[in-house]
């Protein structure tokens, strides 16, 4: 169970870090100035954050034992 | 007489600054961006690209319901990886268009080009070196939603060409950019540059 979540939080850290470097560039050169770019990022970082939340959710609800039969 | 050009001017409280290497006393005019068919079409793919797995899932459920067994919780977990991963994709997809941008200052004017994620390329010039700006709509949809390309060329020794597609209204703006110039170059007395030889 340990080594599923362990890749799991792997490839989720690894979007966070790719996301982050993606967010960092529409906030130095659209934050300011265009609505739809902020609007989109957050709909994007909130959609995000459910997603990891919920994929966690169920890994951690997962029968390990059955599945691994 | 509706200002056509109104979503290209940022309402921008004083002192804020618009994009990195503003100056405190530079006043952003307008900043172009490409029409927003580029970003409906975008969505719309997004939406089925992303959501596609949902979708048929919704669709297999209702005609044969599946099952609930360890094997779908498991296959339900890697399809949050999957839709996480297309929704970054498609959120940097979208970026690169969003942030091709021309901006236009009081005194110059810098083009932003965003081609991936790690590749960008700023480059700049002053008003009064714009020498010719041309436009042009070609395509029933671009006739139809006023949107098309525009080259915007500068003097210099290399003579760089400024270029944008998708651009909305691209004959007010190449004529507002000639406007733009010209107010400059009168109020800086600055003497008009030659018009580039055919």
């Amino acid at each position: 169970m340990l080594t599923l979540i362990l890749i799991y939080s792997g490839i989720v850290l690894i979007w966070a870090i790719l996301s982050v470097i993606a967010i960092q560039q529409v906030y130095t050169y659209a934050y300011k100035t265009d609505t739809l770019s902020r609007s989109l990022t957050y709909i994007y970082i909130v959609v995000g954050i459910l997603l990891v939340i919920n994929g966690f959710r169920m890994l951690l609800g997962l029968n390990i034992d059955q599945l691994m039969q | 007489m509706k200002d056509r050009l109104k979503p290209y001017r940022p309402t921008l409280h004083p002192g804020t600054r618009a994009f990195p290497g503003q100056s405190a006393d530079e006043k952003v005019v307008f900043i172009i961006r490409k029409h927003w068919i580029v970003d409906f079409a975008i969505l719309t793919t997004t939406f089925f690209a992303v959501f596609w797995p949902l979708i048929l899932y919704f669709i297999v459920n209702l005609v044969w319901p599946i099952p609930h067994t360890v094997y779908i919780d498991a296959g339900i977990v890697i399809m949050h990886l999957y839709v996480l991963f297309a929704l970054f994709w498609y959120y940097v997809k979208w970026i690169d268009h969003r942030l091709d941008l021309i901006i236009f200052t009081d005194r110059r004017m810098v083009d932003i080009n965003q081609t991936r994620l790690f590749d960008r390329r700023i480059s700049e010039a002053n008003l009064a070196q714009i020498q010719d700006v041309n436009s042009g709509v070609k395509g029933f949809w671009p006739t139809m939603l006023h949107y098309g390309k525009l080259n915007i060329q500068t003097a210099g020794p290399e003579g760089n060409v400024f270029e944008m597609t998708y651009v909305r209204w691209p004959s007010l703006v190449a004529s507002t950019i000639i406007e733009l110039r010209d107010n400059y170059t009168k109020r800086e007395h600055i003497p008009q540059s030659p018009s580039p030889t055919p």
